[in-house]
């Protein structure tokens, strides 16, 4: 079995650019802050407009842990993975899974790009860390 | 703000405990109950004096049984309290509203509560879990919560400053010392050496199994009132003498107090101004440790030792039995019981009433007389953070 993400009002705007693989994000038109998680209002200056921006998926692990144990039934043959925080180039940090990369590769600060990976009917960004 | 009028004007006059540990076939609603109970009776109050209830947030019930609601709580106690309150996502800040209450006189004499079933209920939280359906997104990465989300604290942590299991391990093994002059304690019959703590498995890197706070049946209660009222019942007088609060309130993954300090900075800070105190004046601690990391950096932004020294604070047993600044006295979460902030506040009340047995703080334990203890309780995680100074008066 897989769990899946489930959009919300606030959160579609991300969900539909995972949709078509795409790193979709919020920027505050006023502050120019580029927000995270999806919100109604920017938190820094109130304001509401945004511009729909592309980042590029590339970032480094903030910070990471690997759990070596199943704390649900769907992650049961998986373990151990995985879990990192991605501090994007932008700015945003992401929590995700790093992929494709062996666990002693794993350290905080290296640089990682976004691997997308199925999930139901529909792509999450992962990523590996790169050289 | 000046708070200082509030130094010394309040007390915790009664504790409530439950049997404890693993207590199979009971409901959350019945430690309430017993916990709510014997801390009435133990402050020799009855149930009329009881205007406010405030309890701690109650995770879903996994067994069939109610949820633990505070109307429940109260219609069970038979008290009708003018003040009834429950928090709903460990923002903790259930002293402080008691003193507000207090000071603004809505209430007399204010019960605070916390019970769970989760030891027989198997409540998720570090080993094998039962989850529930999951509630956010994250969980389709495999993140979960707790667990996850202080091991990655942690790993900043390691990453920031000097700090890790050789530093963790001092923090567990100490406490487990405490545990084991305390019979009620779940770790009572069981030793830690530095052996079974590098051997234990990892549950979520950097975190091995000792390095997390056990799982708990059972119940814990205080009551809060004033010095003067206090003054007239039974057991020795404790002073609320300094309160702290701060929320940082962003979610672990955003936030930025990984790199920084964390809400105990500014809570610590407030307690302290309030108390009008220096931490040499502090003769023991009752640090919340949902992880032997959270004790950590929680003495570290209290500034008890600059970021990294934390190793040379806790080695030679410097905060265990016998060490120069005992702290977590009953084993604490980590070996004692999971009562989340009521299990440091109620042992540093029974330390000062002198009510401890063989882990009493002075001359039993080769420690010092104590009469200010700060205790202290987390969150969220990391979002929340209160403090709590005790005196002896």
């Amino acid at each position: 079995m897989e769990l899946f993400p489930v959009s919300t009002f606030d959160t579609e705007i991300f969900y539909n650019g995972c949709k078509e693989k795409k790193l979709i994000f919020q920027k505050c038109k006023n502050c120019a802050h580029i927000i995270w998680p999806n919100s109604l209002f920017c938190p820094r200056c109130y304001n509401n407009n945004f511009e729909l921006i592309e980042l590029k998926g590339y970032g480094s692990i903030y910070t990471f842990t690997i759990f070596r144990v199943a704390f649900h039934k769907a992650f049961k043959d998986k373990v151990p993975y995985t879990v990192a925080i991605i501090e994007l180039d932008e700015g945003p940090k992401l929590v995700s899974n790093i992929v494709d990369t062996p666990l002693n590769e794993i350290k905080i600060d290296k640089k990682v790009e976004v691997v997308w990976k199925s999930c139901g009917n529909t792509f999450l960004p992962k990523f590996k860390v790169i050289s | 703000m000046n708070l200082r009028k509030l130094k010394d004007k309040y007390a915790i006059v009664g504790v409530g405990y439950t049997p404890q540990g693993k207590v199979p076939g009971r409901t959350a609603l019945s430690f309430y109950i017993e916990a709510g109970i014997n801390a009435i009776k133990d402050a020799g109050l009855s149930k009329e004096d009881i205007d406010g209830l405030i309890c701690y947030r109650q995770f879903n019930p996994l067994l069939n049984e109610p949820v633990a609601t505070p109307y429940l709580v109260a219609q069970h106690l038979g008290i009708k309290p003018t003040v009834l309150s429950q928090e709903s996502f460990c923002q903790r800040n259930q002293f402080i509203q008691a003193v507000s209450l207090l000071e603004a006189n809505f209430c007399k004499n204010i019960l605070i509560i916390y019970a769970d079933n989760a030891a027989s209920g198997r409540r998720m939280f570090i080993e094998e879990a039962t989850h529930g359906e999951p509630f956010n997104d994250n969980a389709a990465y495999g993140e979960f919560g707790f667990v996850g989300d202080y091991a990655m604290a942690a790993q900043r942590a390691m990453f920031e400053f000097s700090t890790g299991p050789e530093t963790w391990k001092h923090i567990a093994i100490n406490q487990r010392k405490w545990a084991n002059l305390n019979p009620i304690a779940q770790y009572f019959n069981e030793t830690l050496t530095e052996e079974d703590y590098i051997n234990a498995p990892l549950i979520a890197d950097p975190f091995r199994k000792y390095d997390a706070a056990l799982i708990s049946d059972g119940g814990r209660a205080c009551i809060v009132t004033t010095v003067e009222r206090a003054r007239d019942l039974k057991n020795p007088v404790v002073t609320i003498m300094g309160l702290g609060e701060a929320n940082p309130s962003v979610d672990v993954h955003q936030a930025n107090y990984l790199a920084k300090n964390t809400g105990a900075k500014q809570s610590g800070e407030m307690a302290f101004k309030m108390a009008d105190i220096s931490l040499d004046a502090i003769d023991g601690c009752e640090i919340y440790d949902c992880f032997t990391y959270t004790v950590e950096i929680t003495m570290q932004d209290y500034g008890f030792f600059k970021p990294g020294e934390g190793v040379d604070f806790f080695k030679n047993g410097a905060t265990a039995p016998g060490g120069v600044l005992p702290v977590n006295t009953s084993g604490g979460l980590l070996s004692e019981a999971y009562f989340m902030g009521l299990t440091p506040v109620t042992e540093g009340v029974m330390q000062l009433m002198g009510r401890c047995g063989d882990r009493q703080l002075g001359e039993k334990t080769s420690t010092k007389e104590p009469e200010i203890i700060l205790c202290c309780d987390n969150g969220g995680v990391l979002q929340s953070h209160s403090t709590i100074i005790l005196r002896k008066l």
